[in-house]
C-alpha cells in the first residue's frame, strides 16, 4: 500500500476507484422474457421501470452535456484514471466529435451503438485484464437494454494466424488456437465459458511451451463442449481468425485490445469514464 | 446519467438494494409527472435522488450502513491489483456518516468543487468542507491503520 501524507495524495488514492454502477437487478429484460409465468402487474411494473429509465437516460444525457463547465478542482490530473470533471467532459465532447470513423461493416442487430473490440484471448498486459468494451456493454445492458451491441474481432499477436504480425510474441503461442476455440464454443453457445476459462488461465498458458498451451486449450474446449472438435474444425476457424486479423491490419490495428465505438477508435489508456461518455454521445445522436 | 445517479445513491446509502430502489423511485416519479417545468433536469434528478436517499436513511433504525456483501467501489485501472486497498476503503466508507460519504463522493468521485456541492445539497460551503475534511481524516486513518 502506498503512503498517504496529505489530502492530495489520499484523494489520488481514492480516485483510483469509483463507486460501482447499477447492479444486475436493475436489468429488466430477463423478467420480461418470462412473461407467461409472471403476473401482469409485475410485467407492468418492470415495463414502467424500464421505460422510466430509458426516458430519464435520454433526457438526462441532454441535461448532462449542457451542464456548465466550472474549473476542474485543484489537484486533479487531466489524464488520471478518475471521474471526469465537467471541464474535462466538455473537452472530450469536442474531441469525440472530430474523431475519424471507419466502416467496420458489423451488423447492428437493432443496437444504436456497436462496440467492436479487437482482442487476443491470451493478452496478459495490464490493459488487457479487463475488456473495456464488454464492461461498458454490460452496464448499458442494464440501463438501455438492446441499445449497445458488443462484438469481438480476433487479432492474435501470433504470426501463425495474423499476417500483420511478423513474429509471434512470447506468451502468445496459443493465441490462434485460443481464438479458434472461442469461435467453436460460440457456435455451441458456450463462448462466455470458454473466454472466461482463457482469462483465468492465460498467465499459466503463456508460461507453457506453445504445444502444451495449445493442447490445454483444446482439452478444455473438448471438456466444455462434451465432444472434441476435430483438427479440421480448428483449421477452419483459424482461417476465419486470419480474416479477422486481415481486417485489423486494413484499419491499422497496432495493439490489443483496441475498441471502436460506432467506427470511431478509442485510445489506449482511456478511463472507463471516457468510454462511458463516448457511448452516451452515440446513444444521444439522432437515429440513422 | 442513471449509472451516475445510482453511484450517488450507493455512496449515500452504502447499500445496493436500497440505492437501486431509490433511483428507480425517482425515475418512476419522473415518468409519472413528466419533465415540463423542470429547468435543469440533471440537478433535479440528483436532488430527487438525494431526498429519496435521506428518506431511506431516516427510516433506518441503525445509523451504520448495512452491508449486503456487495462492493461499494470498483477499480478504474486494471493495471494493478487493488483489491486489498478497495476493501479497506470500503470498510472505512461504510463506517462514515452518510453526510460525510456524500461530501467525499461529490468532491472526489464527481469532481465537484465545494461551492458546487453546497449548491447541490443546499448546505453551506463550510458545512460541506467540514464534512469532507472529517470524513477524509477518518478514512485516511482507517486506511493508514491497515498499512503493513
Amino acid at each position: 500500500m502506498m503512503d498517504h501524507e496529505s489530502d492530495h495524495d489520499f484523494e489520488a488514492t481514492l480516485r483510483a476507484f469509483r463507486p460501482v454502477g447499477p447492479p444486475a437487478t436493475m436489468q429488466a429484460p430477463a423478467e420480461l422474457t418470462r412473461t407467461p409465468g409472471a403476473s401482469r402487474s409485475r410485467v407492468r411494473r418492470v415495463l414502467l421501470r424500464t421505460g422510466a429509465l430509458a426516458v430519464a437516460v435520454s433526457v438526462g444525457i441532454i441535461a448532462w452535456t449542457s451542464r456548465p463547465a466550472p474549473d476542474p478542482p485543484a489537484g486533479l490530473q487531466p489524464h488520471s484514471a478518475s471521474i471526469l470533471t465537467p471541464g474535462e467532459r466538455q473537452a472530450f465532447l469536442r474531441q469525440w466529435e472530430q474523431q475519424p470513423r471507419v466502416a467496420l461493416d458489423m451488423p447492428h442487430e437493432g443496437a444504436k451503438v456497436v462496440l467492436v473490440e479487437f482482442v487476443d484471448w491470451l493478452c496478459r498486459a495490464g490493459a488487457c485484464t479487463a475488456s473495456a468494451g464488454r464492461a461498458v456493454a454490460g452496464r448499458y445492458a442494464i440501463v438501455a437494454p438492446g441499445a449497445v451491441r458488443y462484438v469481438t474481432i480476433d487479432y492474435p499477436i501470433n504470426a501463425d494466424c495474423n499476417p500483420a504480425v511478423p513474429k509471434t510474441f512470447p506468451g502468445h503461442e496459443g493465441s490462434c488456437v485460443a481464438a479458434a476455440a472461442v469461435r467453436i464454443a460460440r457456435a455451441h453457445g458456450r463462448e462466455r465459458e470458454m473466454a472466461a476459462w482463457l482469462t483465468r488461465h492465460r498467465t499459466k498458458l503463456a508460461a507453457r511451451a506453445g504445444s502444451d498451451a495449445r493442447a490445454s486449450i483444446k482439452a478444455e474446449a473438448s471438456r466444455l463442449l462434451g465432444t472434441a472438435p476435430s483438427d479440421a474444425d480448428y483449421a477452419r476457424e483459424i482461417e476465419a481468425v486470419r480474416r479477422d486479423a486481415e481486417m485489423g491490419r486494413a484499419i491499422g490495428i497496432t495493439g490489443v485490445p483496441t475498441l471502436y465505438i460506432n467506427g470511431a477508435r478509442t485510445a489506449a489508456g482511456w478511463a472507463a469514464e471516457h468510454i462511458d461518455l463516448a457511448v452516451e454521445l452515440e446513444l444521444a445522436r439522432p437515429s440513422r | 446519467v442513471a449509472p451516475s445517479l445510482f453511484r450517488y445513491a450507493l455512496m449515500l446509502l452504502a447499500n445496493h438494494h436500497e440505492a437501486e430502489d431509490a433511483v428507480q423511485q425517482v425515475f418512476i416519479a419522473l415518468a409519472a409527472r413528466g419533465t415540463s417545468g423542470i429547468g435543469a433536469l440533471d440537478r433535479y434528478l440528483r436532488t430527487s435522488v438525494r431526498n429519496e436517499c435521506y428518506s431511506v436513511l431516516g427510516r433506518r433504525r441503525d445509523a451504520l450502513a448495512r452491508a449486503n456483501g456487495l462492493p461499494l467501489l470498483e477499480t478504474l485501472s486494471a493495471a494493478h491489483d487493488r483489491t486489498h486497498d478497495r476493501l479497506v476503503l470500503e470498510q472505512g466508507l461504510r463506517a462514515l456518516p452518510p453526510e460525510q460519504r456524500e461530501a467525499i463522493h461529490l468532491k472526489v468521485f464527481e469532481g465537484y468543487s465545494f461551492q458546487e456541492a453546497a449548491d447541490l445539497t443546499g448546505e453551506s460551503i463550510n458545512t460541506i468542507a467540514s464534512r469532507y475534511r472529517y470524513g477524509m481524516e477518518k478514512l485516511r486513518a482507517a486506511f493508514g491503520a491497515e498499512k503493513p
